[in-house]
């Protein structure tokens, strides 16, 4: 199962390595990490999602808060979340394909940011299943390189 | 200012009322009228029908005709009337479902509860096509009829309804006899202004889709600015190069917004004379404004009768 994790610590050398290794150390493979500043100038969010069962990931939570720069760390429930993914997408582009590339665009509300007569960027900022499904369906058009930051998440309002 | 001819095609169709005048010779169409109350339908439909381009049939309440007939003085004797008291639209629609005419006009009657009930599915009239309106004007000092799309129908276009926007533009010039069709594709500047401007991206992707062949004979450039697109003169200092730069014969407007002002600065403020039509119906369908001129109106229904098949 997919687990969301939010941690919040001190913006300092090393820390990115000691969360990496908390997950490795239980044989924990992690799904996407997205980390920025925060607020205050010091600290920063990582959004952490790991596909685990719930021991291993209680285990790995454990080994978290032992980490000193970690402030706060808690789970994002799916359904309380609120998360969005970013993507950057560079596909081919072809006289024929057009129409068909920004009727899928605009479908899924995807940004063109860049274009020749050969290629085309793209971006989306959506939900993860959505930029799924944009990248299944440029998979027939061609896709030359893609980047994507992975969950950010905040937990949803009051 | 541009330089008179400067850069003109010497193909290019030039007089607009030479071109509609031909209409004269093509032997009358049936056209039915929806509520023909006020003066400058009447005018017009009686001109149209005189200079043997249309043979009418007024659609609404008799009295209401006759009675703005009387006014100005527009002899009825040639012309047909079906009396109905209300939804007129509807009745004119069967007419030309049923093969009973050619075409239609709107008189006074709101445009959309107009389209409303003409495109209901009883009668036929809508196709797979997007509807768009195709105006047609001249620009005395570039001796050159223009074409322009969409200043009435089409909101916000996406890529996809301009495809059949410049369809029936083209279509239309076609049919017109414009021996060279060269479609410029409006926006603010010459540059791709990625994600600030949408136009530019449509229009440079739309001269890429035009490799295919997808719009037959005619050439598809942009991004344009009006001037750069109308005038060989400025697209000459901007180093603009390409057939279509200063000699587009067709102009696709980004947006409702643009084509409406453009439309309108042609008539109101240059005061030029100017025809409108729907098409991507079975028929050409002549929407003019309710505001519009006798000449308008009577431009739009030789245009409309120059696109029948």
């Amino acid at each position: 199962m997919k687990y969301t994790l939010s941690c919040l610590c001190y913006n300092r050398p090393g820390v990115l390595a000691k969360v990496a290794r908390s997950f490795s150390e239980e044989g924990i493979n992690i799904y996407s990490l997205a980390a920025g500043e925060v607020e205050e100038k010091d600290k920063s969010r990582m959004t952490i999602v790991v596909d685990v069962d719930e021991q291993a990931l209680k285990r790995a939570e454990k080994n978290l808060e032992e980490i000193d720069e970690v402030i706060q760390l808690y789970d994002l429930k799916e359904g309380v979340l609120i998360a969005r993914e970013l993507l950057l997408i560079k596909i081919r582009v072809s006289p024929e394909n057009i129409p068909q590339i920004l009727q899928t665009a605009e479908l899924f509300n995807a940004q063109v940011i860049a274009v020749s007569d050969v290629s085309m960027v793209l971006t989306l900022a959506a939900e993860e299943k959505r930029v799924n499904g944009l990248i299944n369906l440029f998979k027939n058009v061609g896709i030359i390189e893609m980047s994507r930051s992975g969950k950010l998440a905040v937990s949803g309002v009051d | 200012m541009w330089t008179e001819g400067v850069g003109m095609e010497k193909t290019d169709l030039f007089d607009m009322h030479d071109l509609l005048d031909s209409t004269h010779t093509m032997g009358p169409r049936l056209m039915v009228v929806v509520n023909p109350y006020d003066a400058a339908t009447l005018e017009s439909v009686f001109r149209a029908m005189s200079g043997g381009a249309i043979d009418p049939v007024l659609v609404g309440e008799r009295e209401l005709i006759t009675k703005a007939a009387d006014d100005i003085k527009v002899p009825l004797e040639d012309m047909k009337i079906v009396h109905c008291e209300d939804n007129s639209t509807a009745v004119a629609a069967s007419l030309l479902c049923e093969g009973k005419a050619h075409f239609i006009m709107k008189g006074m009657v709101g445009t959309g509860a107009f389209f409303h009930v003409l495109f209901e599915p009883r009668f036929k009239i809508r196709t797979q096509r997007v509807l768009s309106h195709v105006g047609m004007f001249e620009i005395p000092a570039t001796k050159r009829i223009f074409l322009m799309s969409d200043a009435a129908i089409n909101i916000q276009p996406n890529f996809s309804r301009k495809i059949h926007i410049i369809s029936n533009a083209v279509d239309a010039a076609i049919k017109l006899g414009f021996p060279q069709i060269r479609v410029a594709m409006l926006a603010a500047v010459e540059k791709l202004n990625l994600p600030a401007m949408p136009a530019t991206l449509d229009a440079f992707l739309m001269k890429r889709f035009a490799r295919t062949g997808y719009f037959g004979h005619c050439e598809i450039d942009g991004p344009f600015a009006f001037d750069n697109a109308i005038d060989p003169r400025s697209a000459g200092t901007k180093g603009i190069g390409g057939n279509v730069a200063g000699n587009a014969n067709i102009l696709i407007a980004p947006n409702i917004e643009t084509g409406n002002v453009i439309w309108k600065s042609i008539t109101c403020i240059h005061g030029g004379d100017a025809a409108g039509v729907v098409l991507g119906g079975t028929c050409p369908i002549v929407v003019p404004s309710r505001a519009d001129t006798f000449k308008t109106k009577l431009d739009s229904i030789y245009l409309s009768r120059m696109l029948l098949a």
